[in-house]
């Protein structure tokens, strides 16, 4: 049994194709709690990995409806409401020259809530990583893929998952102990 | 790997038979509205027709060009389309012929060129330039400068199908598109002034060469959009098309129907808050006198629709929403050029002869015509080369493309 601070199991893969494959398999495996540690995006790893898309768009929505209330109630209650003022003769809330705090004003909170959100999901800022003190894991912002399998995972078991890992074309398999007690 | 050549396939065969039938019916069209409904309103549907498919061939040029100076993977396996597209170009001189013969006729629907401007102080002091004489020279230098942007660009393509190991053709494109870019939007620009703009020429507007540009460049989108959908829906190309290019062809034309919105709003919009009157007359005829229903009409079909059809990520991986987009975006584009041209012509019309008109079915008789040509000429392309550049070095880029 794995003991009670083993991070996970750990693999390098330098060849992409070999990567993406090996994705495929650890999904249909139905290993949930995995990553995969790319230097680069790699096209098509999403799908192998079984990821499904993202709802960031939501975020953004949600922004978008924000920024255009905004814009909306705020030009609404400076120019027509609490403080009139006529200027060059057009009226107090005309759509044409509302359109353009409106369009900037959406775009702005669409764009916030998207960053925002995008931390989020990221889980950003992480300040620590289980795997952070690992030789073969810092080599992914270098020259190499690495498949990194939590210990937490249903499915996990230091023998089994090594060996699988091996068999996927896995070089330098072994297990992590995790810093943290 | 060999050339795909489609000219004998069924779907060409089609398109040959479709388009003859409209030139047949345009041209009967045409001639109906030349009798019934005098010469004015029958040079403002030619030139209607004219301009939709000129502008939409040219703007394949532009689209080829773009491509190679981006150096763009996706598009590789349909730009051959579009460059198909530009069948009309090497022929603009001719179709403008009529236009020209128009500048010296009593109906012209050039007010400039009317023996009255030269008691207009205006046009007087604006015949500098707008004159028949530099109007013509004008026409020709935008004809010689995309006869020689196809001749180049398309040439070059073209050779690069024959010897997939020797590159230099293309490197050639990608040294010398940029130019090319640039001279496509000073002649397309200067040529929307002169046609277009020029149908009003009291009036003027400086983003009028943006304006069109973004209108001709949805609706080649969709042009290319349909057509490559019609051939992956006849079972031809499927090796070299994948949804990832319909994907980004549906994200183009989604972005530039808003960049159309973008821009007529800001037209509109500069003109509102100055309020000079030379330059609401364009806004404040077309906002009454039963023009303001296409206005509205336009609103709805060239902003409001694309955006809501093809706005979700996985719907513009479906071939139907793509056409219905597609669709959409070039009865709009229509529209626009209609907004432009007719109420124009109508004024010149009613000042030349008392005659004045509303949009009716005669505005499609130009359309109808010049598809039918645009067609014929795309159909003669297919015959003559293969329907994907496949000694292009990024090809196998393109068909392996994700995004």
């Amino acid at each position: 049994m794995a003991s009670s601070n083993l991070a996970g199991a750990i693999a390098e893969f330098t060849d992409v194709n070999a990567l993406v494959h090996a994705a495929e398999k650890l999904r249909d495996a139905g290993f949930r709690k995995w990553d995969v540690h790319t230097p680069y995006p790699v096209h098509g790893l999403d799908k192998a990995m079984g990821i499904k898309r993202s709802i960031i768009s939501y975020f953004s929505f949600v922004g978008m409806v924000g920024g255009l209330t905004t814009a909306l109630g705020l030009q609404w209650w400076t120019g027509a409401d609490s403080y009139k003022l006529n200027i060059g003769g057009k009226g107090f809330f005309d759509w044409q020259f509302s359109m353009p705090i409106d369009f900037e004003l959406t775009v702005l909170g669409t764009a916030i809530f998207t960053a925002l959100g995008l931390f989020h999901l990221c889980k950003l800022p992480t300040w620590y990583n289980k795997y952070q003190e690992d030789e073969s894991f810092k080599k992914a912002t270098d020259d190499t893929f690495v498949v990194t399998i939590d210990a937490n995972d249903d499915r996990f078991s230091a023998e089994g998952t090594q060996s699988l890992l091996v068999s996927l074309g896995g070089s330098n398999v072994h297990v992590v102990e995790s810093a943290l007690k | 790997m060999t050339s795909v050549n489609l000219g004998s396939t069924p779907l060409i065969a089609k398109m040959q038979k479709v388009g003859f039938a409209l030139i047949v019916l345009g041209a009967l069209g045409l001639a109906a509205v030349f009798i019934t409904g005098g010469q004015e309103r029958f040079f403002a549907d030619y030139l209607l027709g004219f301009w939709f498919f000129t502008g939409i061939s040219v703007t394949m040029l532009f689209f080829s060009a773009l491509q190679y100076l981006t150096r763009a993977g996706w598009s590789v396996s349909v730009r051959r389309t579009a460059e198909n597209f530009t069948g009309m170009v090497p022929y603009v001189a001719l179709f403008a012929a009529p236009i020209i013969y128009n500048l010296f006729s009593h109906h012209s629907i050039y007010e400039w060129s009317h023996e009255s401007a030269a008691t207009d102080h205006l046009l007087v002091a604006k015949s500098g330039y707008l004159n028949t004489t530099f109007f013509i020279v004008r026409i020709g230098i935008y004809c010689l400068l995309w006869f020689g942007m196809l001749r180049f660009l398309v040439g070059n393509s073209v050779k690069q199908d024959s010897n997939a190991s020797d590159i230099t053709p293309t490197r050639k494109n990608w040294k010398r598109a940029a130019p090319w870019v640039i001279v496509y939007a000073l002649s397309i620009t200067f040529c929307s002034f002169d046609l277009l703009m020029s149908l009003e020429p009291h009036w003027f507007s400086t983003m009028w060469g943006v304006y069109t540009f973004a209108g001709h460049f949805v609706a080649s989108i969709s042009v290319l959009a349909l057509m490559t959908i019609w051939l992956y829906k006849a079972g031809l190309l499927r090796q070299y098309i994948t949804s990832e290019q319909f994907h980004d062809l549906g994200k183009l034309m989604f972005a530039f129907s808003s960049f159309w919105a973008y821009i007529a709003f800001s037209q509109y919009f500069i003109i509102w808050y100055a309020n000079l009157p030379e330059e609401t007359i364009y806004f404040e005829f077309r906002m009454h006198n039963q023009w303001e229903i296409w206005g509205y009409i336009l609103i709805v079909s060239h902003f409001v629709a694309p955006f809501i059809v093809l706005l979700r990520q996985d719907v513009k991986r479906k071939m139907n929403f793509l056409i219905a987009g597609a669709v959409i975006v070039l009865f709009s584009h229509f529209v626009d050029l209609a907004w432009i041209i007719i109420p124009a012509v109508s004024k010149v019309a009613a000042a030349n002869s008392g005659e004045q008109f509303t949009m009716g079915w005669q505005e499609l008789t130009g359309w109808l015509f010049f598809a039918g040509v645009f067609l014929l000429l795309a159909v003669q392309n297919y015959k003559k080369r293969s329907a994907v550049p496949i000694g292009d070095p990024l090809l196998q880029e393109s068909v392996h493309y994700n995004s």
